[in-house]
């Protein structure tokens, strides 16, 4: 698929309330990207990491500027670093609109000296790691994504 | 807001679908007394690195970026009375009524500096902000956009984030404004015009003489311009140089500096042993970027008044940028003869690495350093003592002649000379001087050498 990219964000959770809460939110972030994404040509993965949300989204270049417009704007959440946005040669998730690849209470990655600095290199750095485990956990959770979806 | 303006297609505009300038003036004029009196306030907000990243990543994507922070704002300031894109990269709101302009500015902050992901490019813009609100300061809707644009224009200048409009910033902001202009019609950057205010004698050369201790002679005066305004007096190089690099027409002038420097040098008497006192010209780093209009410039000066290349020496500021062009610019000048010199060293971006690469002939030591060398302070003389020490070592081991600027007592000379430093310039000596009692400065300094030579004796 020409013009294909992927973008990977991290942003800090604002929901008020409790982890229940912050579970139902996540799931109806989850229903509306299952609806509009696919007809986009959308699809990616959210894991949700001590209190903030680690999100990769692809597909074409011009869907994901819109979709990325649209996300960071949403008040559920702030502080959204965009971690890196570049092409690739295919899907990571192209089985999923949108894959959620956990919710767990502690901070999955070291983001001290990412978030607010101004470190490129480190912000790419990151931004794939981030691709290569939420690809890791979506696999290695399939079977029970599958059954929840 | 108020559909009839909004739709009208000369007060829109195009790129961004939201009213342009003359949408949000014609808004502001026709507001009615009844809402004026509920409170108006204008914010102006320009996008601090937008011209960067246009120059760098193309118009296209420019382009890309303001309308999607039109979007942006659009969105979250929904409940503004209006919106504009007054131009380039320049967004304008009114708000009426009770609101909390803090927050409003809050808002506009954050929504604006979240991260951009454009063309497969993640951009990250910073914002400026100025505000006008109607009351004593403006008494006028139709003054408001004009207001917050000063108080904008400070902010960009002060580099600070956001600026409130006063009174007395109107006032700042018209002073700078009618310097501004009176510059362009002195200069214009046309000859004609600049040889009108040249003829005029509006702009004039003083000289600074630098002594040269171990042998009792001139070595150099260095050339430093001045501009007489016939209403205004005398205006400092600080004021006006910088604003003519700004409009551009720091080429022109910096042209006519070295021309007539050149031709001022060969009027100059010779020392009392015979030799030659050169003259010192500061070249802008504006001057730099059209390099061979610089070098040409030399080149026909020197031709011109068949100066000895060697008398002139041509100053060059500190900056972070010495890249392989300018040290190529350099290294031609130096080709044609001319002695170079590396002013304010140690102020700015010194690097000793640039003292590899740069060829130099002189580095001018600023008068900071020996500001208190020799004063009532003893800590601050020592300290002095120590840098001014260190400097001139360095200077020494890089095969190069320092020149010390600010020399105002003879404690501080002697110290100088010491340390081996002979070249000496400040009011010890002499103030910048005309050029008749430059040639004055230099037949006398001769003449006292002499006397004190006999005295020696």
């Amino acid at each position: 698929m020409p013009n294909l990219y992927n973008l990977a964000y991290i942003s800090k959770n604002t929901i008020k309330g409790d982890s229940e809460k912050v579970r139902e939110e996540i799931k109806s972030i989850l229903a509306s990207a299952h609806k509009n994404n696919p007809d986009m040509g959308v699809t990616g993965a959210l894991l949700y990491s001590g209190g903030y949300f680690c999100q990769v989204i692809e597909g074409p270049e011009d869907v994901l500027e819109e979709l990325y417009e649209t996300i960071q704007m949403d008040d559920r959440h702030g502080e959204v670093t965009v971690l890196h946005f570049e092409p690739i040669e295919e899907r990571g998730f192209s089985e999923w609109a949108m894959a959620l690849a956990g919710i767990e209470d502690d901070m999955r990655f070291d983001l001290d000296g990412v978030l607010g600095s101004k470190d490129e290199l480190k912000m790419k750095e990151t931004g794939k790691d981030l691709v290569a485990v939420l690809e890791k956990m979506v696999k290695q959770h399939q079977s029970v994504l599958s059954g929840s979806a | 807001m108020n559909l009839d303006l909004q739709h009208s297609a000369s007060m829109t505009d195009p790129l961004t679908g939201l009213s342009n300038r003359l949408g949000v003036e014609t808004y502001l004029r026709e507001l009615p007394d009844e809402i004026t009196a509920t409170g108006v306030s204008v914010v102006t907000m320009e996008l601090a690195r937008f011209g960067k990243v246009n120059d760098s990543l193309g118009a296209d994507l420019g382009n890309k970026i303001i309308s999607t922070v039109a979007k942006r704002i659009q969105k979250v300031f929904s409940h503004a009375d209006w919106i504009a894109r007054t131009h380039g990269d320049h967004f304008c709101l009114v708000f009426t009524g009770g609101i909390d302009i803090y927050e409003q500015i809050e808002l506009l902050n954050d929504f604006t500096q979240r991260p951009l992901a454009l063309r497969g490019e993640v951009i990250v813009l910073s914002v400026r902000i100025g505000v006008s609100e109607i009351g004593p300061s403006v008494e006028s809707t139709s003054y408001l956009l004009h207001a917050a644009e000063v108080a904008l224009h400070r902010a960009k200048r002060e580099q600070m984030k956001r600026c409130f409009f006063t009174r007395n910033l109107e006032h700042e902001a018209k002073e700078a404004h009618q310097l501004e202009n009176d510059l362009r019609v002195s200069l214009v950057s046309n000859h004609v015009e600049l040889h009108k205010a040249i003829s005029n004698n509006e702009f004039k050369l003083m000289y600074q003489p630098i002594v040269d201790v171990a042998s009792d002679t001139v070595h150099a005066v260095e050339a430093l311009v001045r501009w007489n305004h016939p209403k205004r007096g005398l205006i400092s190089p600080a004021d006006f140089i910088p604003m003519a690099e700004q409009i551009q027409v720091m080429d022109v002038l910096g042209n006519w500096i070295i021309r007539r420097a050149c031709s001022d040098a060969l009027t100059l008497p010779t020392n009392s042993d015979g030799s030659h006192v050169g003259v010192s010209i500061n070249i802008s780093a504006t001057q730099f970027i059209e390099s061979e209009i610089l070098v040409s410039t030399v080149k026909q000066a020197l031709e011109e008044t068949n100066i000895e290349p060697q008398l002139v020496k041509l100053e060059i500021t500190e900056s972070a940028a010495f890249g392989s062009e300018k040290i190529r610019t350099i290294d031609a000048l130096r080709k044609l003869g001319c002695k170079t010199a590396l002013d304010d060293f140690g102020t700015g971006y010194s690097s000793l690495t640039q003292l590899n690469t740069i060829p130099l002939d002189y580095i001018k030591l600023d008068r900071s350093f020996i500001a208190a060398l020799g004063g009532e302070d003893q800590l601050k003389d020592q300290r002095s003592d120590r840098i001014t020490r260190a400097v001139l070592s360095i200077a020494q081991t890089f095969n190069l002649l320092p020149v010390v600027e600010g020399v105002e007592t003879s404690t501080q000379c002697k110290r100088l000379r010491d340390y081996g430093a002979t070249l000496i310039q400040g009011y010890l000596f002499s103030k910048p001087l005309e050029l008749d009692e430059t040639r004055k400065f230099i037949e006398n300094f001769g003449k006292k050498a002499q006397v004190k030579g006999v005295e020696h004796a």
